[in-house]
């Protein structure tokens, strides 16, 4: 058995999740992971890659949610604190990338976490943002301001809860940031505080395990990032876009978005609104733009604090 | 006189200044101008005459009843036809 920390969650797990930071053994689980036999229901295709796999999802008359993807693994999430895991493959790295990625995402989403398909970091006291579709430069973005020294929240799957006065928080996923070869030596990261990321040739990842904290972060800025020339290069999101813009960067099978969910993302989005700016931002060009804005960010931050 | 009223299909927020309104059970997300805000906001009350809506527009707008009549009555068809309104009796 392993004891595991994510997205606020004490995990315990019969499968190794080694891109997860440690957990307390003495702390109830929140989740349990287990590896398991199951039946699945009728699946349908999705618009979610990974690895170049393409995933299927179902549900079943219970509720119960299904990914699976051939020849890696199937996922059950039940009751947001079960998830059951039929290995296809032997590779246990590859388990474990596609654990932590949308399958752990039902289990947030069962639990009723607002999910969005977005890196974040912490800025001062502030958590931050960045969404785009894929090489809009989320990550490059978030490994930019960990260069400059803030903190990483999450890479890919980012999850926001809200506080009872209805105020947003990000709460932090695990300590592992990828990044491409370019962004690396782009933004001059040496490559002896990076991990090669086990089959991507060309990409590294950050692993900030002693200096990953899991308290919950107020949400205080989102950036839209994209590389359009002919838009503003910063422009707040009208009210309109608010929940159709999230709603693009839904990081789960498009299937869940049942009216009842369209309702709650619908509300979930302006309540994010309620706590922190959200911006269409073109990205800067080259990694010294990048480097300046950030530093631009970084003083600002630390004096409004 | 029929009363009009919201549906239980729609759910709407305010931010900025701005209502923005989701039909959920058709998946579309729908703005509103000015006047229109102004008739949205009066229906979140409970169910409205027209008479009461136009009372509403005209205590905030230089128009005149009639004109402000039909504009009202082609806002709330557009609003029926998305099924974000009703007509009760």
């Amino acid at each position: 058995m392993h004891y595991y920390k994510a997205f606020g969650l004490n995990i315990l797990s019969e499968i190794q999740l080694p891109e997860l930071s440690d957990g307390d053994a003495k702390s109830d689980p929140d989740l349990y992971i287990k590896s398991a036999a199951f039946e699945l229901p009728a699946l349908g295709k999705t618009q979610l890659y990974r690895r170049g796999v393409r995933a299927s999802f179902g549900k079943d008359a219970d509720e119960n949610l299904y990914l699976h993807w051939d020849n890696i693994a199937s996922f059950k999430a039940t009751n947001g604190n079960y998830l059951y895991v039929n290995a296809l493959t032997n590779d246990g790295n590859l388990i474990s990338l596609f654990t932590v990625s949308e399958a752990i995402g039902l289990i947030l989403f069962q639990r009723g976490l607002f999910l969005l398909h977005a890196s974040s970091v912490q800025v001062g006291n502030e958590g931050w943002c960045f969404m785009g579709t894929p090489g809009a430069g989320k990550s490059t973005t978030a490994a930019a301001f960990i260069k400059a020294g803030c903190k990483l929240l999450s890479d890919d799957l980012t999850a926001i809860a809200f506080h009872e006065d209805g105020s947003a928080y990000i709460v932090p996923a695990y300590p592992q940031l990828k990044i491409w070869d370019k962004t690396v030596a782009g933004l001059h990261y040496s490559e002896s505080e990076l991990h090669p990321v086990s089959e991507g040739v060309n990409k590294f990842s950050y692993e900030p395990k002693s200096d990953f904290s899991h308290e919950p972060v107020p949400l205080k800025e989102v950036f839209f990032l994209h590389r359009a020339r002919n838009r503003k290069p910063l422009a707040a999101l009208s009210a309109a876009e608010i929940p159709t813009e999230t709603l693009k960067h839904f990081p789960l099978p498009s299937q869940l978005l049942t009216r009842d969910v369209l309702k709650r993302l619908f509300l979930q989005s302006f309540q994010c609104s309620k706590s922190a700016k959200l911006w269409k931002k073109k990205r800067p060009d080259g990694f010294e733009n990048l480097e300046k804005w950030v530093s631009e960010c970084i003083p600002e931050q630390l004096i409004a604090g | 006189m029929n009363k009009y009223q919201l549906t239980s299909d729609q759910i709407s927020s305010k931010v900025a200044g701005e209502t923005v309104i989701l039909n959920h059970s058709k998946g579309a997300y729908y703005g509103l101008n000015e006047v229109g805000m102004l008739v949205w906001d009066n229906l979140e009350k409970g169910p409205q005459t027209i008479d009461s809506l136009c009372d509403a527009v005209i205590s905030e707008y230089e128009i005149d009843a009639e004109t402000c009549k039909n504009d009202i009555d082609f806002l709330l068809k557009d609003l029926i036809s998305e099924k974000l309104v009703e007509v009760t009796n």
